[in-house]
């Protein structure tokens, strides 16, 4: 079955290797983490790896869909993979619950059951996921499922930590962030990890490569609170699981929360309304390379943010 | 003396529980095979060793003890079970330390799953599906979102209108074939 | 084959009690096979196996004069032997015995349908009656049982199984790849020296915490056993050596066993350790858990046996190319010798004993429980060697982050067993126990210490065992709670932990402080026991342990005729129970060469040698070693040694010629059974 997409890879830079999968929340909440990421695109000189891909909806929200249908959920995932299929990209995500959703739906799909029954419901949508044929070294022809990737993965092994060391203009110097890795970052499935869910580094090892120093607190790996539809059920729980871990790192003396989920993001921010805590400002991990790769600051959109990151942009946000 | 013991009587009533022994009526052993069905596990493996309720983050934080969840459901105790509410973040930090290998997220996931057929889908999961159907995306934009768009120099709209309605109209489809808008109770239109 | 025309078929149906007969009807099987063609007569007995069951079985045969037997009983793996045994005191060949399996295969499988089930039996004795017409006689070759036994391991098991048999006058090599013997109960040597020692207390108090429940020093215990062994002079003791190939069957294996350099004469050395004092290498000592250092030139640990320096080559100045002779100059009697070189042993034994026995799990590193990533978390093996009076702290334990006394203490129990997640499901079986023991031991020395126990479930079965626990919450005040612990967090000032754990019986969730944290770690297979076990051919279970031939009628037999297993390389065990298991595999070694000769079944392959075009597939396919390839005069064939063959067919199967036939199970002989079973009635 033709896809109706096939006329747009051929328009599209199908010379891109990896599609820009943004989600839900970045463009609708915090858009100066999009711009960002455009930023560290073009400053590493790489925006000719990658593209946007202008028909992806929403991933689906795992939180709601996995938990009531899960053959629904499969099916719009799959729906979104097959896009990238037609691209034949590398989907990349910039959110946790993205990453994770995209990455069940692969594994589930290569269920020959599952994948039947999501074939039987995408050709109301003119689509079938098989996934994007490979010749492989030894020359055999097989079909690779498409590969889900987290951006935090792809700075670290595909564009590696010189390059972004080496473009940094605006060095964090004395800047203590305290990073936040996010449950779905960790363990978005049962069987794949990006690192080691127990002692995670990549996120750590770039904020220390932009000068900044990322300082270890107690619990670090413990959740924010918000997934699997917490925040949407019973704020004030999210509020309270929030509160534990903004303690632990105002009480390591943080000056700044990074994290490489906009959703731990959106309930990290937000919920310091809620709480008689002191402030402390929290980026996604995009807004910060921004930050040392020279990004003005006045065009990151910061003003979306609840609480406000003056301070440290008036130390660091040296503008060019 | 007999005075006072009529006094600590009446004071103590009002401290009394109101609970009463579970009864094999409120058994429903048949409430395993229905989690299975729903792709939840077998809770039989489960130790109840109470490390996953240790790693908890909502376990810490409400009477909903994800090890009494699961006891609840190995004794078949499903009213008990669905009327818990919706409390999980899935951040599997339980299926990552369970010894018996068991994922207790994923029985949650199968529990909500079972309440949304038998008891309906709580209000959130309306509206964000609703949105999904109508937007694309599970979030509606607010007018100063899309004014900083503009100013900072990105799209206006986040979602590309030449796509759009053809996506929207993919997902009404999808949403059409599996009965989900039937399920959650929206609104597709024709 | 024409016996199948004149062969005589005698049936006899074993009833188990109500095993079979309760679902099977036997009399109607037994009226049954009397109608088929060939069958002499058919007989039903309530056990066949019991002594009037083979009394009567002996007498039918020798009546009627049946050339062939079909029992239809339970599987062959528990009688087959029996019945064979008792068709030739009748004077029948043993060969001439079909056993059809109408209890596991038949009566237990389909106990609610016993109509359906008596049919099924008919129809597997019809099999088996057209079966027994194909059998032919065959003779068992002799083999000649060399009288010597190859133990490997030194740890209890080990030694306590090579001692009895060479009071029995067999000779037994002892291998052991630790420069001491003693094992893991010697590395548990513990409080030697309270005995005398305790001040103002009654020495018959319970001062000696080696083992439970007695709680007696396992140094007194196990010393006695160490010197017997080592002055005795039917016994071989290789130290630091390792068994390198082994092939070979029952009654005559060849073993390769290489043995490491000890750089020290072992004849010279009387251990006085002067070489050690002068020694200008300093290391962590690795048998102390790191708890302590050593020497380049050292001993384990002070009480090891045989009591023997050894160099470690790693270290060594001198083995490094350095100048440096100071042990030698310090030994008045020469002992160092860094001429010393690896050496190859040939042996020929008769019979193997596997003692590998355990080693304690290692905890995952910088895992949730923080093992060696906090100074203050330790396994329960640390603890016991700082409980060792002559160990690394004097018999006291101590914070290994500021050598201070702890005075609250958490044990975990359950660290690497019962997790499926890490493939270790099972019950480690002596965990329990030695943490009362441990605790008991603490609360001695220091009563004011404040101990708790994180558990999931107590188990404390066997003799006296149950009473231990009370005594360890009653008498000594050790507290249990509920729940696996979720995680430990290191106060970084202080160095002391927080537990976090649910207390599963009051359902809170708890976090407390202590100054120690003690895995109680899991026993699991000694490194290098799945290498050893697949040389052996031996089968492991799910958890790698030596899987032993019948889980219950034959604990220390091994698959393989001729190697036996006993003590923790089988399972995790306490002394008791591994002394008893070394026994069972000394006298089983003991019956099997006693005869000197033995006749091995003839359930074996044998090779057309017309047909073979010698391609050598079988060699590689065959799990036990049978098939080597000779030189005859019409090119390369192959030849199956019997002694070695079991009878599994895989060569049969898999040879493109056709050329290998397995006794007893010939093609003629399963079509037989195949066409009976799709006879119509």
């Amino acid at each position: 079955m033709a896809s109706i997409w096939v006329i747009d890879t051929k328009d599209a830079r199908t010379a891109a290797k990896y599609g820009l999968f943004y989600g839900c929340i970045i463009p609708n909440r915090y858009p100066g983490i999009e711009r960002s990421i455009k930023v560290i695109l073009e400053k590493l000189g790489c925006n000719q790896l990658f593209s946007d891909i202008p028909q992806a909806t929403c991933c689906p929200v795992p939180g709601i869909f996995y938990s009531s249908d899960k053959e629904t959920w499969l099916a719009l995932a799959a729906r979104n993979l097959c896009i990238a299929q037609d691209r034949k990209q590398e989907l990349v995500t910039f959110c946790n619950g993205c990453f994770s959703s995209f990455l069940m739906a692969t594994e589930q799909l290569s269920d020959p059951k599952k994948l039947g029954m999501v074939n039987r419901i995408l050709k109301n949508v003119f689509m079938k996921y098989t996934g994007i044929p490979r010749v492989t070294p030894e020359g055999r022809r097989v079909l690779e499922p498409i590969k889900v990737r987290h951006f935090v993965d792809v700075l670290y092994r595909d564009i590696g930590l010189e390059s972004i060391k080496s473009a940094v203009v605006n060095p964090l110097k004395g800047l203590k962030v305290a990073v936040h890795y996010g449950c779905h970052y960790l363990r978005p499935t049962e069987r794949e990890c990006i690192e080691d869910p127990v002692n995670p580094i990549m996120v750590d090892e770039i904020v220390a490569s932009l000068g900044a120093e990322s300082i270890n607190y107690e619990n670090k790996l413990d959740c924010c609170g918000a997934g699997g539809g917490v925040r949407s059920y019973v704020v004030d729980l999210a509020a309270a699981i929030s509160r534990d871990k903004l303690m632990n790192i105002i009480n390591a003396g943080a000056d700044l929360i990074v994290t490489p989920c906009p959703y731990c993001l959106l309930q990290l921010d937000t919920v310091q309304e809620r709480l008689e805590l002191t402030r402390i400002p929290v980026f996604h991990i995009t807004e910060l390379i921004a930050l040392a790769l020279g990004a003005d600051p006045r065009r990151l959109g910061l003003e979306a943010h609840v609480v406000p990151a003056d301070e440290i942009i008036s130390k660091y946000g040296g503008t060019k | 003396m007999g005075h006072a013991k009529k006094e600590f009587i009446i004071s103590e009533k009002e401290r009394l529980l109101e609970e009463v022994p579970i009864v094999d009526e409120e058994c429903d052993r048949d409430f395993i095979k229905a989690i299975i069905e729903m792709g939840g596990g077998d809770v039989q493996v489960c130790l109840q060793c109470g490390n996953c309720t240790g790693v908890c983050p909502v376990s810490l934080k409400t009477e909903n003890k994800i090890r009494n969840i699961i006891k609840m459901c190995q004794m078949g105790l499903k009213e008990k079970v669905l009327s818990t509410p919706w409390v999980c973040a899935t951040c599997h930090r339980c299926y990552e330390h369970c010894p018996a290998g068991m994922n207790p997220a994923e029985l949650i996931v199968a529990l909500r799953h079972i309440v949304v057929r038998e008891l309906g889908p709580p209000p959130f999961v309306v509206s964000i599906s609703n949105n999904v159907a109508n937007l694309g995306q599970a979030i509606e934009i607010s007018d100063k979102i899309l004014d900083l768009r503009k100013k900072i120099g990105l799209n206006e709209k986040p979602f590309d209108e030449r796509y759009r309605s053809k996506a929207i109209m993919d997902i009404r489809t999808i949403m059409r074939a599996t009965g989900y808008d039937k399920l959650i109770g929206i609104d597709l239109g024709d | 084959m024409n016996s199948q025309t004149d062969a005589k078929v005698g049936v006899f149906i074993c009833k188990c009690g109500a095993n079979i007969n309760s679902v099977v009807d036997c009399e109607n099987v037994r009226g049954y096979a009397s109608q088929l063609p060939g069958v002499t007569f058919s007989i039903c007995n309530d056990y066949l196996c019991s002594p009037d069951g083979l009394s009567q079985m002996r007498e039918e045969i020798r009546k009627s004069g049946v050339t062939s037997v079909v029992v239809a009983a339970c599987t062959p793996r528990i009688c087959e032997k029996i019945f064979r045994d008792n068709i030739e005191k009748a004077g029948l060949n043993r060969n001439m015995l079909h056993i059809t399996n109408i209890r596991e295969q038949c009566s237990w499988v389909h106990a609610n349908e016993p109509f359906k089930a008596t049919e099924k039996a008919k129809n597997l004795v019809k099999m088996g009656v057209s079966r027994a017409k194909t059998l032919v006689p065959a003779e068992g070759v002799d083999v000649e049982l060399k009288q010597e036994v190859l133990v490997i391991g030194g740890g209890v098991a080990g030694v306590e199984a090579a001692y009895k048999l060479a009071e029995l006058g067999f000779k037994v090599h002892l291998v052991e790849r630790k420069p001491m013997l003693g094992g893991n109960m010697a590395a548990m040597f513990t409080c030697l020296l309270w005995c005398h020692e305790a001040p103002g207390k009654p020495q018959s108090l319970n001062f000696r915490f080696g083992t439970f429940p007695a709680c007696d020093c396992s140094g007194c215990t196990i010393m006695p056993k160490l010197n017997d062994v080592i002055t005795h002079p039917n016994i071989n003791i290789l130290l630091l050596s390792e068994v390198k190939e082994i092939v070979g069957h029952v009654g005559n294996f060849r073993v390769k066993v290489l043995k490491k350099p000890r750089y020290v004469d072992e004849k010279k050395c009387v251990g006085c350790g002067n070489c050690a004092v002068v020694c200008p290498v300093v290391k962590k000592n690795e048998y102390d858990y790191g708890l302590s250092e050593r020497k380049a030139i050292f001993m384990p640990y002070q009480q090891a046996l045989p009591r023997k320096y050894v160099i470690d080559k790693e270290a060594c100045l001198r083995l490094k190319g350095q100048e440096c002779s100071a042990c030698l100059e310090a030994c008045e009697f020469e002992a160092p010798n860094f001429e010393d070189h690896e050496q190859e042993i040939d042996l020929e034994v008769g019979a193997i004993i596997v003692a590998t026995g355990f080693e304690p799990y290692k905890p995952r590193i910088h895992g949730y429980l923080g093992y060696q990533e906090y100074d203050n978390v330790i396994t329960i093996m640390e603890l016991e060697r700082m409980l060792d009076k002559a160990g690394p702290t004097g018999g006291i334990v101590v914070r290994p982050s500021d050598r201070k006394i702890p005075k609250k203490i958490a044990f975990i129990q359950c660290v690497g067993s019962r997790n499926r997640k890490i493939n270790a499901g099972y019950c480690s079986k002596v965990c329990c126990m030695y943490t009362m023991k441990n605790a008991q031991a603490i609360k001695e020395v220091h009563p004011e210490t404040d101990i708790t126990v994180y558990y999931i479930d107590i188990r404390a079965v066997g003799k006296g065992v149950e009473e231990f626990f009370h005594r360890t919450r009653e008498d000594y005040g050790v507290e249990y709670t509920r729940g696996r612990p979720a995680r430990i967090i290191e106060d970084k000032e202080t160095k002391n932990l927080i537990v976090r754990a649910e207390e599963t019986l009051l359902n809170k969730i708890t976090e407390r402080m202590y100054d120690l944290v003690v895995l109680s770690v899991s026993l699991v297979p000694s490194e290098g026991t799945q290498e050893l076990a697949s040389m052996l051919r031996l089968r492991t279970s799910p958890d790698g342990f030596i899987q032993e031939a019948h889980t219950r009628m034959k604990p220390v037999e091994t698959s393989m005729e001729g190697i036996f297993v006993c003590g923790c390389a089988q399972g995790p065990k306490d002394v008791p129970e591994s002394l008893a298991q070394a026994r069972a595999a000394a006298l089983e070694v003991a019956v099997l060469l006693s005869k000197k000769v033995a006749k091995a079944e003839s359930l074996n392959a044998f090779i057309e040698t017309e047909k073979c075009i010698g391609c050598g597939l079988c060699i590689d396919i065959c799990p036990y070693g049978a098939p080597t390839p000779v030189m005859t005069e019409s090119g390369m064939k192959m030849k199956i040694t019997e002694a070695l063959c079991k009878g599994c067919g895989t060569c049969v199967v898999s040879c493109p010629a056709k050329a290998i036939h397995a006794r007893q199970f010939t093609d003629d002989q399963i079509f037989s059974e195949i066409k009976a079973a799709l006879e119509a009635e």
